[in-house]
C-alpha cells in the first residue's frame, strides 16, 4: 500500500489559528535571509562592497544620477556630534564601482547621529538636503552640478527677509521631484523654521524659489516627514507624509494647483526616508507600520501580513534605529522588491505575491538608491586624453587642451595639476570627454614657476590601464608641463605719427610683445590726480588681434587743444597697472566742426 | 540602454554596497532559513507519526568528477507540535560557475530525508520511531547559495482519529 503523504510548501498549508486550509506565507514563523517565489525559497543575494571611500565611516545618502549613469555618495567622516564629523561628495559608478572625491558638502556637521541625507537629479545637477530636524543643526541645501563638480548652496534673495546680514541660502529636510519642479520640505533659512512646510520651485528653473509658492500642510508644529510625487492615471498628484497624516495636492501648475487636502489622518511616515514607491503606488513606514497609498485617499495596512516574531515599530523605535530607517525599491525580474532597513533588520515586501521577508544584514546599511549602470561594456574607458597644450589664462587659472583618443563616449576627463616638484593634490578639474579643452580654475600660479599637468579619464569611477593615482606613471602622452610667465614685457612703442583730418581716431603704433597670445595689451588714459595717475582703460587687445600693424583708438579731445598721457602695458587682467610702462604724451587738437587734427611727440617717463 | 541596481551606503565605513550580488555580506556569510507552514493529517484534533520528508531542491548540477565544485549543506528539522524533533542533514555538490555569462544549468532534485527518535530507558536507546504529533513543520536551514528549496511532501501515518462518541 503506498504511504501516505501531504504536500508541503512554502506558503501554502493548513493555517493552524484559522483552519483556513491555505495559508500565506505570512503566516511562516521563520523566513530569515529568502525570497519567496513561486511557492519555493531562494536565498537573498548577498552584499558585495563595489567601492568605497578612504577614512570615511559611513555613507550618508546615496543618489542616482542616472543621466550621467553614476552615483553621488555623501560620504561621513569622523564621528557624529564631535568637530571631526563632516560631510563629503564622490561619484560612484552606476554599477556601484569606482570612487572619485568631489569636494566638501558641510567641513562641520552639527548632526549628532549619522547624518541623514536625501537628494534628488535635477537636470545636470543632483541637489542634497540635510534631513536635520533642528533647524540650527541642518546644512545648507546645496546643488552638486556634474559637469564641473562646483557645489552651491541654493539660495533666494526673498530668504533675508529683509536683513542684509541674514543669509540667503536655503534649508530644507528633503528634496523630490514633481512635475519637473524641485519640491523641498521642512523649509529653513537661518532666520525662518516652517517645519510644514514645502516649497515649489519655479516652473522652468528648478533651482528658483519663489516667495510665495508654497504648500502648508496641518499644524505648523507638526513636521512634514516626506513629499512624494504619485502617479494618478494621466496625472500626478505630491503626497505630503507627516508622522501620522497625509495630505495630497493635486494640479499640475500654479493656476490650478488645490491642497493640500486630508488624504489620511492616521497614518503616513515615520521617518523621511522611509518612504519608497515602485511607480504606481507608494509605500511607507508610519508610526503603526508599512502602509501602501494609491490614490489621493487613505492609505491601506499591509504591516498585518508581517510575521509575528519580528520586531515591531515601537521595538525599532526603542532601538533607536526608526528614524534612521529607509525604504528603497528593488528591481528584480518578475516583480519588485520594497525594503524597509533598520540598518541591519530588514523587511523585503516582494510585490509580486505581497509576501514579506526578513533579512539580517551582516554589513548595516544607512542609506540606499537604485543606480543606473550604462548596458553593454561598463568598464573601465579603453582609450585617454593625449595632452596638447596648456596656456595660462591669467594668474588663477589656465586652459588646458587635449585630443579623446579611442573614448567610450561617456568619460570625465579629469585634469591634474602641481607645480613642479611638489605632490600630486589630485584632480583639480572635470570635465565630459565630448569636449577637447577646459579652464581649469587653479588659485596662485605662481608667475615664473613650471607647472605639471596630467589627464586621465574616469568612466564611473574607474580608469583605463595604466592610469593609477599616481600621474607620475601615467603614459607620457597624458602629461605635459608648462610655465607661468613672468611679467611681460612692456610692448614696443614708436612715437605716433600725425593723423589726417578725417577720422576720428588716433593712430598708436604699439607693437606686443612676444608672450602667451592670452595676455592682452592695454591702452590706458591717465588723470592726474594730486600726483597720482588714475588709470582708465580705453583699448584691450589680445597680440593675435593684429600683432603687426599699429593700432587704433578712439581719442578723447574736447575741441580745442588737449593734451592727454597714455599708457601701455601687456598685462593679464586684473593686474594693476605697472608705473614704470610705457608712457605717451599725445596732443590732440579738434576744431570747432568736430574734425580731429592730431600732433603728438613719444615721451617717456614726463609726467609727475 | 540603462541597467538599474539597488545598492546600499554601509553604516560602518564609506563602502556603496550592491544588494543581491553573489551570496555572502561583504565577506560575512548569512544563514537563510524558512519554516513551513504546519500540516495536520489527521485534523486539529488527531495525531500522526512523520517517517519522511521529500524535498524538493532546485539547484545547479552536481559537478562531474574532477570538476571544481561547491558544497552546500542544508539542515532540516521536523517539528513537530512546535518543537524540534528530529535533524537530519544532506550535502548538494554544485558546479563551480566558472563563467558568470554561462552558468550551469539548473535542474531540480528530491531528496529524501527520514526521521526518527529514540525511545529511551534509563539513558538506554530500546529503539527508534518516527516523530509522532499532531502538527507538522519543516525548518531549512542552509547558508545563502544558489540553492532553491521548492517544498515537498511529508510522509505520515495517522494513528489517532477522532473517535465518535456512542450514548
Amino acid at each position: 500500500m503506498p504511504r501516505s503523504t501531504l504536500p508541503i510548501t512554502f506558503g501554502h498549508g493548513l493555517d493552524r489559528a484559522s483552519s483556513q486550509l491555505v495559508s500565506g506565507a505570512e503566516r511562516m514563523e521563520v523566513l530569515d535571509n529568502v525570497l519567496l517565489a513561486d511557492g519555493s525559497v531562494q536565498p537573498r543575494g548577498g552584499l558585495e562592497v563595489r567601492s568605497t571611500a578612504p577614512s570615511a565611516t559611513y555613507v550618508a545618502g546615496l543618489v542616482a544620477a542616472r543621466t550621467a549613469a553614476v552615483g553621488v555618495a555623501v560620504d561621513g567622516f569622523g564621528v557624529p556630534g564631535e568637530v571631526s564629523h563632516s560631510l563629503h561628495l564622490s561619484r560612484r559608478g552606476g554599477d556601484g564601482m569606482g570612487h572619485t572625491s568631489v569636494g566638501t558638502w558641510l567641513t562641520r556637521c552639527y548632526s549628532l547621529e549619522r547624518a541623514r541625507v536625501l537628494g534628488v537629479e535635477s537636470g545636470v545637477r543632483i541637489i542634497l538636503a540635510h534631513d536635520e530636524r533642528s533647524i540650527s543643526r541642518r546644512g545648507n541645501t546645496v546643488a552638486l552640478n556634474l559637469d564641473d563638480n562646483s557645489i552651491t548652496s541654493l539660495s533666494a534673495e526673498w530668504a533675508r527677509g529683509g536683513d542684509p546680514d541674514n543669509s540667503d541660502a536655503l534649508r530644507f529636510r528633503g528634496v523630490t521631484l514633481h512635475l519637473d519642479r524641485l519640491v523641498g520640505w521642512g523649509f529653513g533659512t537661518n532666520a525662518v523654521d516652517e517645519p510644514n512646510m514645502a516649497r515649489i520651485s519655479e516652473a522652468d528653473n528648478p533651482l528658483g524659489f519663489d516667495e510665495t509658492k508654497y504648500f502648508r500642510a496641518g499644524q505648523s508644529g507638526d513636521p512634514l516627514m516626506a513629499c512624494v510625487s504619485q502617479s494618478q492615471g494621466d496625472s500626478s498628484a505630491l503626497l505630503m507624509h507627516k508622522e501620522a497624516e497625509t495630505y495630497f495636492v493635486a494640479g499640475s501648475d500654479e493656476l490650478n494647483f488645490v491642497g493640500p487636502y486630508l488624504a489620511d489622518k492616521r497614518h503616513g511616515a515615520a521617518a523621511s526616508r522611509l518612504v519608497a514607491s515602485d511607480g504606481s503606488a507608494v509605500y511607507t513606514w508610519g508610526l503603526e507600520g508599512p502602509r501602501r497609498f494609491r490614490g489621493a485617499g487613505a492609505s491601506d495596512d499591509i504591516g498585518w501580513r508581517l510575521g509575528l516574531s519580528w520586531p515591531t515599530t515601537r521595538d525599532l523605535a526603542a532601538q533607536g534605529v526608526l528614524e534612521q530607517g529607509f525604504a528603497e525599491y528593488l528591481p528584480r525580474r518578475g516583480g519588485g522588491v520594497v525594503v524597509f532597513v533598520f540598518v541591519d533588520y530588514v523587511y523585503a515586501l516582494d510585490l509580486r505575491t505581497d509576501e514579506w521577508s526578513h533579512w539580517a544584514l551582516s554589513s548595516p546599511a544607512h542609506c540606499a538608491a537604485v543606480l543606473y549602470a550604462r548596458g553593454g561594456y561598463a568598464g573601465p574607458s579603453r582609450g585617454y586624453p593625449d595632452y596638447d597644450q596648456a596656456v595660462v589664462v591669467d594668474a588663477d587659472s589656465f586652459r588646458i587642451e587635449w585630443e579623446n583618443v579611442s573614448a567610450e563616449g561617456d568619460e570625465t576627463v579629469e585634469v591634474w595639476l602641481r607645480k613642479a616638484g611638489d605632490a600630486w593634490p589630485g584632480a583639480a578639474s572635470y570635465t565630459r570627454a565630448v569636449t577637447l579643452s577646459a579652464q581649469v580654475q587653479a588659485d596662485g600660479l605662481e608667475a615664473g614657476e613650471d607647472y605639471e599637468v596630467a589627464l586621465r579619464f574616469n568612466r564611473a569611477g574607474q580608469f583605463t590601464a595604466g592610469y593609477t593615482t599616481v600621474p607620475d606613471t601615467w603614459p607620457s602622452v597624458s602629461r605635459g608641463t608648462f610655465t607661468v610667465p613672468t611679467d611681460p614685457p612692456p610692448p614696443d612703442l614708436e612715437p605716433p605719427t600725425d593723423l589726417d583730418g578725417t577720422v576720428d581716431s588716433a593712430c598708436v603704433p604699439v607693437f606686443p610683445p612676444a608672450v602667451l597670445p592670452c595676455i592682452p595689451t592695454k591702452v590706458y588714459t591717465l588723470t592726474w590726480v594730486n600726483g597720482g595717475a588714475d588709470e582708465t582703460v580705453i583699448e584691450t587687445r589680445l597680440p593675435d588681434d593684429d600683432p603687426d600693424t599699429g593700432w587704433s583708438f578712439a581719442a578723447e579731445a574736447a575741441i580745442g587743444e588737449t593734451t592727454v598721457d597714455y599708457q601701455v602695458e601687456t598685462e593679464p587682467d586684473g593686474a594693476t597697472p605697472d608705473p614704470d610702462g610705457r608712457h605717451f604724451r599725445a596732443r590732440h587738437r579738434r576744431d570747432v566742426s568736430g574734425t580731429l587734427y592730431y600732433s603728438a611727440a613719444s615721451a617717456e617717463k614726463v609726467f609727475p | 540602454m540603462s541597467v538599474p541596481g539597488l545598492f546600499f551606503g554601509q553604516a560602518g565605513a564609506g563602502g556603496v554596497m550592491a544588494v543581491g550580488a553573489g551570496y555572502d555580506d561583504a565577506g560575512a556569510t548569512y544563514t537563510a532559513r524558512a519554516k513551513s507552514n504546519p500540516v495536520l493529517p489527521a485534523g486539529p484534533e488527531g495525531e500522526a507519526t512523520f517517517p519522511a520528508v521529500y524535498l524538493a531542491c532546485t539547484h545547479r548540477i552536481e559537478p562531474v568528477d574532477a570538476e571544481p565544485y561547491d558544497e552546500v549543506e542544508l539542515t532540516v528539522q521536523a517539528v513537530v507540535d512546535d518543537v524540534v524533533a528530529a535533524t537530519a542533514t544532506f550535502t548538494v555538490l554544485l558546479r563551480a560557475v566558472d563563467d558568470p555569462a554561462d552558468p550551469p544549468p539548473r535542474v531540480r532534485r528530491t531528496y529524501e530525508l527520514g526521521f526518527s527518535v529514540p525511545y529511551m530507558v534509563d539513558d538506554v536507546e530500546w529503539g527508534r520511531f518516527p516523530p509522532r504529533g499532531i502538527a507538522f513543520q519543516l525548518l531549512v536551514e542552509w547558508p545563502g547559495s544558489d540553492v532553491c528549496v521548492d517544498g515537498g511532501r511529508v510522509e505520515h501515518e495517522v494513528v489517532s482519529r477522532i473517535e465518535p462518541v456512542s450514548n
